[in-house]
């Protein structure tokens, strides 16, 4: 009996199913494959890949009742395919719409171009939380405000991709795409026969040529640090992790110490110059000096030793101010500023409620919406229309008409589904797609990305905390 | 290196090797008091008495699995592995994993009924992955700063567990021949040690295992074994010859190193109290400076 037989698609658009032709060419194989197994094998191996994870350390680290326990980013073993024409588009796109937002944040904290001519409203950047006045003037190391970009993708209910979100502060889950894969190698190398998979193993590789890039020349060999919150981080995994495979130094905020503008980390032969510095703290918790001066995990003094070209920030401070919800709905025409260029990859339809057409339209029409507050991330301050009370409604329309240039709305969005083992049977289940996207020399795409799934069914949510999963992404050649 | 990741290797490797030394310790009191069933009916057999000076407990399963019990293998193995897990990025993935897996293992047992012959088993795992690990450790990893830290954390625990374990054994002596006998084998194979003894020495007694565990150099749990590996790596650290002292870790090293070199027997013994006091007081010490010197 196939694997795929009893598979139903449960989104309007299935990755590996179509309703009128079947099971899609570039899956044919992979279906084929997976029926050799039988079905106990299958179990097996997916337990082999839990297993796999845990032995690892590939974990999050949950806090109750103070003792740590480890939970495994939960992993599935069926791989989503993208062929290599789909691939090429979204490079294209990925690509144009990093160039241009980093050119948005050079000209925001420069000559401020784009909001004299009016392209921009004045009001949402400059009264914005994360613009940062004290970016203001600096010139940052080659240009680059944003060396590590992970934009979230979506798949519509006719197919096309849309992007979700732009992530241009400290984008995480990249370790998980390589880890995903070496699990893959090693538990289903069966599953890649037939196939010309693009790698991804060199990610690391490639992010360490950024931050060379960027490290100012001393003459000496350059110093590099990846900054983490410490262990306590749940992301703590991928700061280790990168770290060793960069080969870089892994620091914490108490590590360092800036004199004279100048960064220094405590060594067990005394200071020692830092020249360049991943950061995965954000903004407000990265130099108690300038932003929340309560934070125990920053540097005190960064900043200065940042603003003097003294030490190189990958990400840039003060990059938050181009990725926000408002900032979104206005990336296709910064990208026709900057580029003259069409934007090759849509946005989701988004209204700004900044006139009072549009507002109107808001208001009238919230049931059927999506609205969220721009300065909320992780599904907080947000209304879903359809699935709401008439109360939860009301009171949210009070709230856009008080301050309507502080939500966006949108049209509910369908993920597209993808065949993922559900107690031993395939189930389609909704994913997105997260590309990680690099910019040094020039800008470089990671084929594929990570792939995150929501395993409850019907659900759309596909965050970790919420009972998300991941699954290996491959881009065929 | 950053003084924190060395801090933490240096705890890391100090507690697992305490881990790994409370395992073995447990394993052969257990052993011990099976092969006397019958012929110790009053249990006049000290090994129990020892291991509780040692551990602070003598229950067999709570000192095992009892991760509150400051003390207990699973509680070392937890400090361990904490320390290891802000150091991952410096040890060998291996490494890490095998250390990683050993204390998923531990703990889940400690979560479930298991009986004495299953926590036996799991004394004996955890002294194989020990050696596994340390396997892993010489043979993957670069002789760098971060292979000297977990030198010194390793050897400076070992040079203590000898010392108090020497001290508990005087303290606790039997008073006849035959369970002497068994008793020192006890001691002896806590630390690995019976068969490389029994090579080098033809008749057993309290002194002759006092010596070896404390002067002999050619074996790897001797207090100094211990110490000279220590010097040696304190010179390397600060890239100074072994006859040359830069800090206070160095001097304390260097004057312990050569009081054990030059020791004779006889006058050890004669005063094995007061020289045991020393070179417990001394150890102690040198920890402090070590921890001053490089990670205060």
């Amino acid at each position: 009996m196939s694997v795929f037989e009893g598979y139903r698609e449960h989104a309007e658009f299935d990755e590996a199913l179509s309703p009128a032709a079947g099971i899609r060419p570039h899956y044919d194989r992979l279906n084929q494959t997976l029926d050799d197994f039988g079905q106990d094998e299958l179990i097996a191996r997916q337990k082999a890949a839990d297993l796999f994870f845990l032995n690892r350390g590939t974990t999050f680290t949950v806090y109750s009742e103070d003792v740590g326990i480890d939970r495994v980013f939960p992993f599935d073993t069926v791989p989503r395919i993208i062929p290599a024409d789909e691939w090429d588009h979204l490079e294209k796109g990925l690509k144009q719409r990093l160039f241009a937002l980093n050119s948005f944040l050079s000209d925001l904290y420069g000559s401020q171009k784009i909001l004299r001519d009016g392209v921009i409203p004045h009001e949402l950047i400059l009264g914005a939380s994360h613009f940062r006045r004290e970016m203001i003037g600096v010139q940052v190391p080659e240009g680059i405000y944003v060396h590590i970009c992970g934009t979230d993708l979506i798949r519509d209910r006719d197919g096309s991709w849309l992007v979700l979100e732009d992530n241009l502060r400290c984008p995480s889950g990249v370790s998980y795409v390589l880890e995903n894969r070496l699990a893959m190698r090693r538990i289903f190398p069966e599953l890649f026969a037939g196939y010309d998979v693009k790698p991804v193993e060199h990610y690391c590789r490639m992010l360490r040529d950024v931050l060379y890039f960027i490290a100012p020349q001393t003459g000496d060999e350059p110093v590099i640090a990846l900054l983490t919150p410490g262990v306590y981080n749940s992301a703590y995994f991928e700061h280790s992790y990168l770290a060793k495979q960069m080969g870089i130094h892994l620091v914490e905020g108490r590590d360092l110490v800036v004199d004279d503008d100048v960064v220094y980390m405590r060594t067990t032969r005394g200071l020692r110059r830092v020249d360049a510095i991943y950061r995965r703290i954000d903004d407000d918790f990265i130099d108690p000096v300038y932003f929340r001066p309560d934070s125990m995990l920053g540097v005190a003094g960064l900043t200065n030793a940042y603003r003097s070209g003294n030490v190189a920030l990958a990400n840039a401070l003060g990059t938050g101010v181009a990725d926000d919800k408002a900032i979104y709905a206005l990336v296709p025409k910064i990208i026709k500023y900057y580029l003259g260029e069409e934007a090759i990859l849509n946005n989701v339809e988004t209204y700004l409620p900044l006139d009072d057409a549009i507002l109107n339209y808001v208001l009238e029409n919230m049931g059927d919406l999506v609205v969220k507050r721009v300065d909320e991330a992780g599904g907080y301050g947000m209304l879903i229309g359809p699935h709401s009370t008439k109360e939860e409604i009301d009171n949210f329309r009070a709230r856009v008409r008080a301050e309507p240039r502080s939500y966006i709305a949108q049209p509910m969005i369908s993920l597209s589904s993808h065949p993922t083992w559900v107690d031993g049977n395939l189930e389609g289940r909704r994913i997105d797609l997260r590309p990680y996207v690099l910019f040094g020399k020039e800008i470089q795409v990671l084929p594929g990305g990570l792939t995150r799934v929501a395993l409850r069914k019907g659900s759309m949510v596909v965050n970790s905390s919420q009972g998300g999963g991941s699954k290996d992404t491959w881009v065929l050649r | 290196m950053l003084a924190r990741v060395a801090n933490s290797l240096y705890w890391s490797a100090r507690y697992f090797e305490r881990a790994a030394n409370t395992a073995q310790l447990l394993l052969v009191t257990a052993n011990a008091e099976i092969q006397l069933q019958g012929i110790d009916p009053k249990g006049a057999d000290p090994s129990w008495r020892l291991t509780r000076e040692m551990i602070g407990s003598d229950d067999f399963h709570g000192a095992m699995l009892d991760g509150e019990m400051e003390g207990s293998v699973l509680f070392s193995l937890t400090m361990a592995r904490e320390n290891a897990r802000a150091i991952r990025g410096d040890i060998s993935s291996e490494m890490w994993e095998a250390l990683n897996v050993l204390f998923l293992q531990t703990t889940e047992a400690s979560r479930s009924e298991i009986d004495r012959s299953d926590v036996l088993d799991i004394a004996r795992q955890i002294g194989e992955r020990a050696h596994l690990l340390q396997g892993m450790r010489d043979n993957m990893m670069m002789r760098g700063d971060a292979w000297h830290f977990l030198r010194l954390g390793r050897h400076s625990e070992r040079a203590m567990w000898s010392a108090l374990l020497l001290n508990s054994m005087c303290r606790n002596l039997p008073s006849s021949d035959a369970l002497t006998f068994l008793y020192l084998g006890t001691v002896l194979r806590s630390v690995n040690g019976f068969e490389a003894y029994s090579r080098a020495l033809q008749t057993i007694s309290p002194e002759k295992v006092m010596e070896f565990l404390l002067l002999e150099d050619r074996f790897p749990k001797s207090v100094h074994f211990c110490v000279q590996e220590m010097t040696k790596s304190l010179h390397t650290l600060s890239q100074t010859p072994e006859d040359v002292f830069t800090n206070e870790a160095e001097q304390i090293g260097g004057s312990l190193l050569s009081r054990l070199r030059f020791a004779d027997a006889d006058d050890v013994l004669a005063n094995v109290d007061g020289f045991l006091q020393g070179v417990v007081q001394d150890l102690i010490k040198l920890s402090a400076s070590v921890v001053q010197e490089y990670f205060p």
